[in-house]
C-alpha cells in the first residue's frame, strides 16, 4: 500500500494523537484511507481522522472552557446591551414612558443574546425565542414613537433618535453573529463525540 | 461510561444503512459515502453502538495479497431490533446537497 506524503503525516499523527481506547478505531479510520483513490477525497479524510482524534482527546479539556466562555459571551451581551439601552434612549422632558422603552429594549437584547447560541446549537426552541424578540423589537419602536409627541421634536431630533436606534440594533444584530459564531465553532470542535 | 445511542438522525443513517442489508459486513468509508457523515461523526458513532452490543466489528483479511486488513462492521441481533425500532431517516444534509460521488473504493 503506498500513501501520499501529506496524507501519510496525517495519518501518523492522528494515531499518535488518539487515546487508547480510540487507537484501534482510529486504525480503522486511518486504513480507509489506503482505499480511496481519488487524492483528494483521501486527504480530506486523513485530515477529519486528525481532527477526530484531537477531539476525542481534547474534548473533555476543552469542554468547561467552552462552558465559560459561553457564559462569559452572554454576560458581556447583556452588559453592552445595558449600557446601549442607557446611552441611546434620548433624554426628553416627557422621558417617563421611555423607562417602558428601555425594559424593552433590555429584554428584546437578551433574549437575541439567548437566541444566538441555541440557533447555533440548533435547538428548535431558537426560532421561537428569535420571534419573542423580533416582537418586542417591534413594540419598543412602537412605543418609542408613540409615547413621545411628534410636535415637539424637530425632524433633526426625529433622525437622531432613528439613527442611533438603528445602530444600537445594528451592534445587538452584531454581538448575537459574534454569539452565534463562538458557539457554532465550539459546538463544531465537541461535535464529533456528542453527534449520536 | 458511555451515553446510550439516541435516535438522532445521524445515528438512524447509519442504522439505516446497515439496515438495508441486513448481515452484510460494511466498511467504514461505504457508510460515510452513503450517510454523507465525516469520519469524526461516524467512527465515534460506530465505537458507542459496538460498545452496548448493537454492532460487531473485526479486521477482516485482505482480498488482495500485500494488503493490510480492513475493518468491516454489521449490527448484531440486538443492533438489528433496535434499528427496526426507531424510525428511519433520511441521510444527513451534508449528503442530499451533493451528489454522489463515484465509486473510488476498490474492489
Amino acid at each position: 500500500v503506498k500513501r501520499r506524503g501529506l496524507q501519510d503525516r496525517l495519518c501518523r499523527l492522528a494515531l499518535r494523537i488518539a487515546s487508547p481506547a480510540m487507537r484501534p478505531w482510529a486504525a480503522a479510520m486511518v486504513r480507509e484511507v489506503d482505499e480511496i483513490d481519488d487524492p483528494r477525497v483521501a486527504l480530506e479524510w486523513a485530515f477529519a481522522c486528525l481532527v477526530a482524534c484531537a477531539s476525542e482527546r481534547l474534548g473533555p479539556l476543552l469542554r468547561p472552557v467552552a462552558v465559560a466562555a459561553r457564559l462569559a459571551l452572554a454576560a458581556c451581551c447583556l452588559w453592552i446591551a445595558g449600557r446601549m439601552t442607557g446611552q441611546v434612549a434620548p433624554q426628553l422632558a416627557h422621558g417617563a414612558p421611555l423607562t417602558w422603552v428601555r425594559g424593552l429594549w433590555l429584554a428584546a437584547a437578551a433574549l437575541f443574546a439567548v437566541a444566538a447560541p441555541l440557533v447555533a446549537l440548533r435547538r428548535g426552541a431558537a426560532a421561537w425565542i428569535a420571534i419573542a424578540a423580533t416582537a418586542i423589537t417591534a413594540g419598543d419602536l412602537a412605543l418609542a414613537t408613540s409615547v413621545v409627541p411628534f410636535d415637539v421634536l424637530t425632524p433633526e431630533q426625529l433622525a437622531m433618535i432613528a439613527r442611533e436606534r438603528m445602530s444600537a440594533y445594528g451592534q445587538i444584530a452584531g454581538m448575537s453573529g459574534a454569539a452565534f459564531a463562538a458557539f457554532w465553532l465550539t459546538r463544531r470542535s465537541r461535535l464529533a463525540f456528542e453527534t449520536s | 461510561m458511555t451515553r446510550p445511542p439516541n435516535a438522532s438522525v445521524q445515528t438512524r443513517a447509519v442504522l439505516g444503512v446497515f439496515a438495508a442489508q441486513e448481515g452484510v459486513w460494511r466498511h467504514g468509508y461505504d457508510i460515510a459515502r452513503e450517510t454523507g457523515l465525516k469520519p469524526g461523526t461516524l467512527y465515534p458513532m460506530l465505537k458507542r453502538l459496538d460498545e452496548h452490543g448493537l454492532l460487531e466489528a473485526m479486521w477482516r483479511p485482505p482480498l488482495e495479497e500485500g494488503r493490510p486488513p480492513r475493518h468491516v462492521y454489521r449490527l448484531t441481533e440486538a443492533g438489528l431490533a433496535f434499528a427496526r425500532a426507531v424510525p428511519t431517516a433520511p441521510a444527513p444534509a451534508a449528503a442530499r446537497a451533493s451528489p454522489p460521488r463515484p465509486r473510488t473504493v476498490k474492489p
